[in-house]
């Protein structure tokens, strides 16, 4: 069976996706500040590789880099709330791409199991 | 433990030094300048010994499998062997001439004696003995002529000889380019937005005529802004441009001043917004002061271009050497 990543339309719907989530991201003043940065083509490629992920396509990203890379943002105070609006982000970046709604519910499952290392728990 | 060896003599490295820090340390005689992985100017070669992934982030294919890596990122887990870059990583150029653009930028003109593919808007590292800085490339005016914008920075290392000193005839090495701030062909029609402060004019203009040769009909914005109006430069030309093509809008802008038709004030991120309402779709392309550059790409993007279709040239200032915990 073909991944969602596969169905969404590979890596140019992902370049798609990126930029509705990566806006949506940066407009909401509560998380905003856990995504600037001076390099914004950088960002860019992060929320890429974070999405293609979601999505089943190909990735490598290990629980540990997950950690590793968001250590610093736990010690600025990342937590729950914060993660929690990320993933409503995601919810409504798909929404408005049209992906049906049990392939949101795959998306969002995958997302949901990095919470732990992400928040470093 | 870690550390690097350099023509023949080994410098064990503290924790987290970079290869750079400890070489500069040790009174080896490496050019450097940004410090951040951009220049281009301490790039060496390594023959033996694991390179970290860090070292060589934004080098490409051919440059990473011939083992180049950029000293000030390099921080080695290992022992480490580099060497300077040979005659192969490097092309030798020679100057043609040197023209005032304004009273502090000067169009200096260069004659490639190696073959080297390039485009306007790259940057090059120029070398001349261990002095290295980086200039964007502002027209390559056939292949193996080119042509940079460059700054007189009072006091600097490379940019008062280039300025005043040049002769043609002058030797210079030049290694590059970098960078992917230049135009390219295929949607002849897609509106492109170029904005830039200071000499971030010259990739611009490099983008501006290689557009207009390649035939592109879609608008195109050119914002070039100064702090006051003896930083802008080639307005002439530019306006002239304007008038002889009627996609290209040429918006010169100071951040102070008394306004005038002719010259709009603000800052540049302002005078953009009074003229470009969307930028859903555009190519983008931003040059100049950092910190503007990193502004300007979080506007454009929230304006609504791709944030795949912004590209950027920051101008990095030379840094002195990072304070060492």
């Amino acid at each position: 069976m073909a991944t969602i990543y596969e169905q969404l339309g590979g890596d140019a719907a992902v370049n798609a996706a990126v930029d509705i989530f990566y806006r949506k991201v940066l407009a909401d003043a509560h998380i905003s500040k856990f995504f600037e940065s001076t390099d914004m083509q950088r960002q860019a490629a992060k929320q890429k590789a974070f999405l293609t992920m979601v999505f089943g396509g190909p990735a490598a990203y290990t629980g540990k880099d997950m950690r590793a890379a968001h250590a610093p943002l736990v010690a600025r105070g990342l937590d729950d709330s914060h993660f929690d609006a990320v993933m409503g982000h995601l919810g409504a970046t798909l929404q408005e791409l049209n992906v049906p709604a049990e392939l949101i519910a795959q998306c969002a499952a995958i997302a949901e199991s990095t919470r732990k290392d992400v928040l470093g728990r | 433990m870690p550390s690097v060896t350099y023509l023949g003599r080994t410098h064990t490295l503290r924790e987290g030094q970079t290869i750079l820090d400890a070489l500069l340390d040790a009174g080896e005689d490496i050019p450097h300048a940004c410090r951040a992985g951009a220049c281009g100017a301490c790039l060496v070669r390594a023959t033996d010994g694991p390179i970290p992934a860090a070292a060589q982030a934004g080098l490409s294919e051919s440059w990473r499998a011939r083992g180049l890596l950029y000293a000030c990122q390099c921080r080695p887990l290992d022992a480490l062997s580099v060497a300077p870059l040979g005659e192969g990583e490097r092309v030798i150029a020679h100057i043609t001439g040197a023209t005032p653009l304004s009273s502090t930028v000067t169009r200096v003109e260069l004659r490639l004696r190696d073959a080297l593919e390039l485009r306007a808007g790259q940057y090059l590292t120029l070398r001349r003995g261990s002095v290295a800085r980086s200039y964007s490339v502002a027209r390559v005016v056939e292949p193996g002529s080119l042509e940079l914008h460059v700054r007189r920075v009072e006091g600097g290392a490379l940019s008062p000889y280039l300025c005043d000193e040049a002769r043609p005839g002058d030797e210079v090495s030049l290694q590059g380019p970098f960078g992917d701030c230049f135009y390219v062909r295929g949607r002849p029609t897609q509106p492109l937005l170029l904005a830039g402060t200071g000499t971030g004019l010259a990739p611009l203009w490099g983008v501006v005529h290689d557009a207009l040769d390649a035939g592109h009909a879609g608008p195109i914005h050119l914002f070039h802004a100064a702090r006051a109006p003896d930083g802008l430069y080639l307005i002439d030309e530019l306006r002239a441009l304007a008038a002889r093509h009627e996609n290209v809008r040429y918006r010169p802008s100071v951040l102070a001043g008394p306004r005038s038709p002719e010259l709009e004030v603000g800052p540049l991120g302002e005078v953009l917004a009074r003229h470009v309402a969307s930028t859903a779709g555009m190519r983008a392309y931003v040059c100049g002061d950092p910190e503007l550059v990193a502004a300007l790409k979080k506007q454009i993007f929230l304006g609504g271009a791709s944030a795949f279709e912004i590209f950027a040239d920051a101008f990095l200032p030379s840094a002195p050497a990072a304070a060492t915990a």
